[in-house]
């Protein structure tokens, strides 16, 4: 398989898997923030800068991935 | 209407959960898997025919793919890679296989699509290990020290992307093929029985792909 051919399947697999990416960073972060807010009584504090965190790690995680 | 796809046959034992479907299924896949493996290695032919050229012909592509990213690791690498690749798409293939209630995928339970993702982070670890030894763990805390809390939550959400990717697309196929069956018992069932076929095999290369991918940022100096 020429080098080519090989970073454009590499890249379609990248690709696909992107808004997972995205979407599993902020419901670990969520659940992680929800957990919070229930053990140590801050709702919705936890939730909240969990959700953001999570976006900002998902986004992350994809430019990490692509570059 | 009652739907099978995702149902699992629970039985408890010393408190744990077991889904007999999914043992049972993957047991088969590894069967068959050892089966065709052995059928294709037991009289090799320099012209390979038959089920040796088959084997040797999805061989040859992912290895291209495997040298292109890994470099001088992929032949320690490859065996594992292999194995994830062809337990994974005749996991899939597996349920799509007509019968009554039967035959279903292993990678329809998030258990096994979990299991295949947490063992390739644990390969991840012991290559970047391996390769790099203890200044591996430098890399949680690139470009800064504040870092390591997002690179330690990205080593958690990378198997779990993995692990859901696979088992919604493999469930979602199974659910929608029985409810088309149902619905529209003519054509249309057969349309999407091909389109998720060609779905098995692309989701077996892309899981493929993306161990290969996290493997290579480890070797790799961009790690």
């Amino acid at each position: 398989m020429g080098k080519e051919k090989s970073d454009l399947w590499m890249a379609i697999s990248k690709a696909s898997t992107t808004g997972f990416t995205i979407l599993c960073s902020i419901g670990i972060c969520m659940g992680l923030g929800y957990a919070f807010d229930h053990y140590m009584g801050t709702n919705p504090w936890g939730l909240l800068i969990g959700g953001i965190f999570g976006g900002f790690l998902g986004l992350y995680g994809v430019i990490r991935q692509c570059m | 209407m009652e739907l099978h796809a995702g149902h699992h046959h629970v039985v408890q034992w010393m408190g744990i959960s077991f889904n007999m479907d999914t043992l049972y299924m993957t047991w088969l896949v590894m069967a068959i898997i050892i089966v065709v493996t052995l059928l294709a290695t037991r009289s090799r032919a320099m012209v390979p025919q038959g089920i040796q050229n088959v084997m040797e012909g999805v061989l040859e592509g992912l290895t291209g793919q495997f040298k292109t990213n890994l470099g001088n690791q992929w032949k320690f690498l490859s065996s594992i890679l292999f194995t994830y690749f062809l337990f994974i798409l005749v996991s899939n293939e597996l349920g799509l296989i007509p019968s009554p209630h039967i035959l279903a995928s292993p990678t329809n339970d998030i258990n096994t699509t979990l299991g295949l993702a947490i063992s390739s982070s644990i390969l991840v670890w012991i290559v970047g290990l391996k390769v790099k030894g203890i200044g591996y763990f430098k890399h949680f805390v690139q470009p800064f020290k504040l870092f390591i809390i997002i690179n330690l939550m990205e080593e958690i959400a990378k198997p779990v992307t993995l692990a859901f990717r696979l088992f919604g697309n493999i469930l979602a196929g199974e659910i929608l093929l029985e409810l088309l069956y149902a619905l529209v018992p003519y054509v249309l069932p057969i349309v999407w029985l091909a389109f998720s076929l060609a779905i098995g095999i692309i989701q077996a290369f892309i899981f493929a792909m993306l161990v290969t991918s996290y493997l290579g940022m480890t070797i790799g100096d961009g790690h």
